[in-house]
């Protein structure tokens, strides 16, 4: 049933207002005793930490305080989308019994009277052109109650959603009420529709299929460029949930057994096989198994750390106060992962931050690694930004990362690993091929910006300078601004071989930093990007640290002016970035 | 790039993360004690990063910072972006810091950033940027537990302090005595 | 901190009991249960109750807020029930009914869990300290009961060894 007339008319939506409010600091508390929770284990010493509680009792308390955590944080997480939901609801209530009103004020009461009920009588006695008067009225009062019902039945799947107030046969039929539309989504998916189609058509569904195809297909939007980044968000985060919930429970203790069979079975001498060719020993088939059986759990358990510390990672806001959204995971090969700081539909800046070789799911959320970078930006961009302004500031690693860099990597103690001779990160095709997903990630963010697109930085270190000098490249390139980051190379001779503007392009490399030689050496992967012949804005860094490597890593270290820099052209004041003098 | 090489131990500090934080919150207070016309704080926030050596990511050591923010309208003024900035200045030069940065660049409006570093490692950043804020440096120290969670100072609203917020819930230890 | 490796007892999963009259025997057997039932064996733990016992109040006090935060939640939803608004706007509704069932359910059972996690670390804690208080009484009961005029057995002898004599050589190793 619609929502009436008399409904909206009468309606007093100040106390719903209140409750969208209670719901946000609802939200608040939960989000602050998770993270006060977690600190009471989440280090060696802290009040249930190992070096208090050992033993286990102790891992089990610290396992249950996860788990208790996680619940919690879900619950915030769930407590924000109801009040935002409310929120919404509450202003689009508003805005309808605003109109109403207008159109209600509007009326002349010479040519119709208005009912109680909201009809419409057409005063004929002063001429029957006021029949077609009060019928374009009353219309207009139909297309205001209409635009009232779906607010309303936005809200309300938005609560049986968030909430979980739906029963199973409300969430199912929520679920499937959208079906057809999540074939849509496939077929356009299919079809190779571009982010912006994506949008557009994700823009035309209601709250309710939208949040349908959520409940019932969250695989199916998770890494989709071109749906909103809440929801984004929102759905891989159940989906890392459930993929959690997949590992077995005894998968620690599987392993141990395992190891301790091999063990034994070494040790009672069973281990290899000699009846083979010339009596060379051979693994036995048993102990093969069994190896390759512990191999296998041994990965799975790699992944679960990984996921877990992801989920770790994200939980509870940055230390800016921005929320992370989760737009993406996976455990494929070295596995990856996009998390934003601060919500890029909103901002007025974006920055993405590509993280080198060496770079993967596993080091992820470390301080050191992508996101702990990218932490350390967003903090950067809030201290130097401009007041009014948000800069959301995204870690960014859906690549193959290199793992090695070096031909000595290959040198394992005592002997060589001929495959590693020829160093992954010499080789531009992993850039290549991740320059086209950060574009299309781009493209994306353009279109789900709810203003039309922010300033887009990309910004790579190391071999992810490759990578976003790759992208810009790309004449469709949605970046606005490029910064290389001790880059080997923009795979580029000069910067006028860029599609983003020279005066756009930014590069820095410290003195004594250790890819400064192969980036000089222009041979692999293009022009040193601060070279003199370049053409890029060489802006200044810190040399941090006593050796090449170290200076190398060092660009996020507290003294580095790099931070200031980098922060400077984020937020789009390039005047005040310390240039190098030439 | 260089994952090779020996990895150092930080110098030796007098103090470990345990008790960082009311250390920098003291160094926040001995700055902006007896400032005049201290118009308050808007935000507090603290930033966990890597303490790398060698290239790599030293697991037994972090790196804590501080900020205190003004207001957007307090930023503006003369006497937060121009008259603090001088007087934190001299003062740390007569305190004997070491002042080992001090620039102005950039117009409308002029940016100032002056950084010093305590003898016992803490840095001091003043940045006078739009908003004007005072940073915290510990540098590296090593890990250790730390429950201590410092009420904020300069009259820092409770939703902003995002540092109380987001590492303790706004579980405060004794109030230390504000600054004015 | 308590050690219960080395002040409780040298073998794994067991709470020494040298021979104490019952009633003692009685209250190492409800420590050894305590124990028990927290899951670990005496032998691999160590537990410091102060802070552990920190940790507790923690929960106890997140608890709390969360508590008062919902009841918040709840008493001002309250002011929707029997609306004209509530009754008109299947929206509303709904959000009367989630803060009932998160009020009831949800926010419920994560107090529950808190606070059973709570307990449960507060009886380790405790129980470990008590452990701890017994032994210590059964080393001052015991202990000098062996010894009536108190331990006057000479220290051990062992000069410390030559290191040329445990010094590898020709290729040997030396076990430390």
């Amino acid at each position: 049933m619609g929502i009436t007339y008399e409904d909206l008319s009468g309606a007093d939506f100040a106390r719903l207002e209140t409750v969208g409010e209670s719901w946000m600091k609802l939200y608040q508390v939960l989000e602050e005793q998770a993270a006060e929770l977690i600190g009471i284990k989440d280090k060696d010493d802290a009040a249930f930490g190992i070096d208090n509680w050992d033993g286990q009792s102790g891992e089990a308390a610290r396992e249950r305080l996860r788990d208790i955590v996680f619940g919690i944080d879900e619950r915030s997480a769930a407590a924000r989308r109801v009040s935002v939901a409310i929120t919404v609801a509450v202003e689009e209530f508003i805005a309808a019994q605003a109109e109403l009103n207008d159109i209600i004020g509007g009326i002349d009461p010479a040519r119709a009277t208005l009912t109680a009920t909201g009809s419409l009588i057409p005063n004929t006695a002063t001429g029957t052109e006021n029949i077609y008067y009060a019928e374009g009225l009353s219309s207009r009062i139909a297309a205001v109650l209409e635009q009232a019902t779906q607010a309303d039945d936005d809200l309300k799947a938005a609560i049986g959603t968030w909430a979980e107030t739906f029963s199973e046969s409300e969430r199912l039929a929520m679920i499937s009420q959208a079906s057809d539309e999540a074939e849509e989504l496939q077929e356009l998916l299919d079809s190779g529709a571009t982010p912006e189609q994506i949008n557009d058509w994700w823009n035309g569904l209601s709250e309710s299929e939208r949040l349908g195809i959520l409940e019932g297909n969250p695989a199916l939007i998770a890494s989709v460029d071109g749906i909103p980044t809440d929801t984004r968000d929102a759905a891989n985060r159940s989906l890392l949930e459930t993929q959690l919930n997949r590992y077995s429970p005894t998968l620690d203790s599987d392993i141990a057994d395992l190891e301790a069979q091999l063990a034994e079975m070494e040790a009672n001498g069973e281990r290899y096989d000699y009846s083979g060719n010339l009596s060379v020993p051979m693994n036995s088939p048993e102990y093969a198994a069994l190896s390759a059986q512990l191999e296998e759990l041994k990965a799975e358990r790699d992944d679960r750390d990984a996921l877990t510390n992801l989920q770790d990672a994200i939980a509870g806001p940055a230390s800016t106060g921005q929320e992370h959204y989760l737009l993406h995971f996976d455990t494929e090969d070295d596995g990856g992962a996009i998390v934003s700081i601060g919500n890029p539909d909103t901002a007025t800046n974006t920055g993405i931050f590509v993280p080198g070789t060496y770079s993967a799911l596993d080091n992820f959320g470390d301080l050191g690694g992508a996101l702990g970078r990218a932490d350390a930006m967003a903090d950067d961009a809030k201290t130097f930004g401009v007041p009014g302004e948000e800069t959301a500031m995204i870690a960014w690693l859906d690549y193959d990362s290199p793992q090695s860099a070096s031909p000595l990597e290959a040198f394992e103690g005592d002997s060589w690993d001929l495959s590693k001779l020829a160093p992954e990160a010499g080789d531009g095709k992993a850039a290549e091929d991740g320059a086209q997903t950060l574009n299309q990630f781009i493209n994306g963010l353009d279109a789900t910006h709810r203003d039309g697109g922010a300033n887009t930085t990309i910004a790579g270190h190391s071999y992810g300078g490759l990578l976003v000098g790759e992208a810009a490249q790309d004449p469709n390139t949605g970046a606005d601004q490029l910064i290389g980051i001790a880059a080997p190379g923009f795979g580029v001779d000069r910067a006028d071989e860029l599609a983003i503007d020279e005066e756009n392009v930014w590069a820095t490399m410290a003195e004594g930093d250790a890819i400064a030689f192969p980036a000089g050496e222009s041979v692999i992967h293009g022009n040193d990007p601060t070279g003199e012949n370049f053409g890029s804005n060489v802006f200044t860094s810190t040399p941090s640290g006593a050796s090449g490597g170290e200076i190398h890593g060092g660009y996020w270290d507290d003294e580095n002016a790099a931070r200031k820099n980098m922060a400077l052209i984020i937020t789009g004041q390039p005047s005040k970035v310390d240039q190098a003098s030439e | 790039m260089d994952n090779g090489g020996e990895v150092e131990t930080p110098p030796e500090r007098e103090f470990d993360q345990s008790t960082a934080w009311s250390r920098m919150e003291e160094a926040v207070a001995e700055a902006i004690d007896g400032v005049p016309d201290f118009p308050g704080f808007e935000e507090r926030r603290l930033l966990e990063l890597a303490c790398t050596h060698n290239g790599a990511v030293d697991e037994e050591y972090t790196k804590l910072e501080l900020t205190y923010v003004f207001s957007a309208e307090d930023s503006e003024t003369n006497l937060v972006r121009e008259e603090y900035v001088e007087l934190l200045r001299s003062r740390w030069v007569e305190a004997g810091y070491d002042v080992h940065r001090d620039e102005s660049y950039g117009k409308d409006p002029i940016f100032h950033e002056v950084e010093a570093t305590r003898p016992d490692g803490i840095n001091y950043w003043l940045v006078a940027a739009n908003y004007v804020s005072l940073k915290v440096q510990s540098g590296c120290v090593k890990k250790a537990s730390s429950d201590e969670c410092p009420p904020p100072l300069g009259n820092v609203p409770p939703d902003n302090d995002l540092a109380g917020r987001q590492n303790c819930a706004r579980n405060y230890d004794e109030p230390a005595e504000e600054t004015k | 901190m308590l050690r219960a490796q080395t002040q409780a007892s040298h073998s794994k999963g067991t709470i020494p009991c040298p021979d104490p009259p019952l009633a003692m025997a009685a209250v190492c057997d409800l420590s050894a249960d305590l124990l028990a039932a927290q899951g670990f064996t005496v032998g691999d733990f160590s537990i410091s109750a102060d802070q552990v016992r920190a940790g507790v109040e923690l929960l106890f006090s997140a608890s709390e807020a969360i508590y008062n935060a919902m009841n918040s939640l709840a008493s001002d939803t309250g002011g929707l029930e029997g609306s004209a608004e509530a009754a008109a706007f299947a929206g509303i509704a709904e959000c009367i009914q989630a803060s009932q069932i998160w009020e009831s359910e949800y926010i419920a059972l994560h107090r529950l869990d808190i606070e059973d996690a709570a307990m449960s670390a507060a009886v380790s804690a405790e129980s470990s300290e008590e452990v701890d208080t017994y032994v210590s009484s059964m080393f001052d009961q015991y202990a000098d009961s062996y010894f009536p005029d108190g331990r006057n057995a000479p220290a051990p002898e062992r000069p410390a060894p030559n290191p040329s004599v445990v010094m590898p050589r020709d290729g040997e190793s030396v076990a430390m």
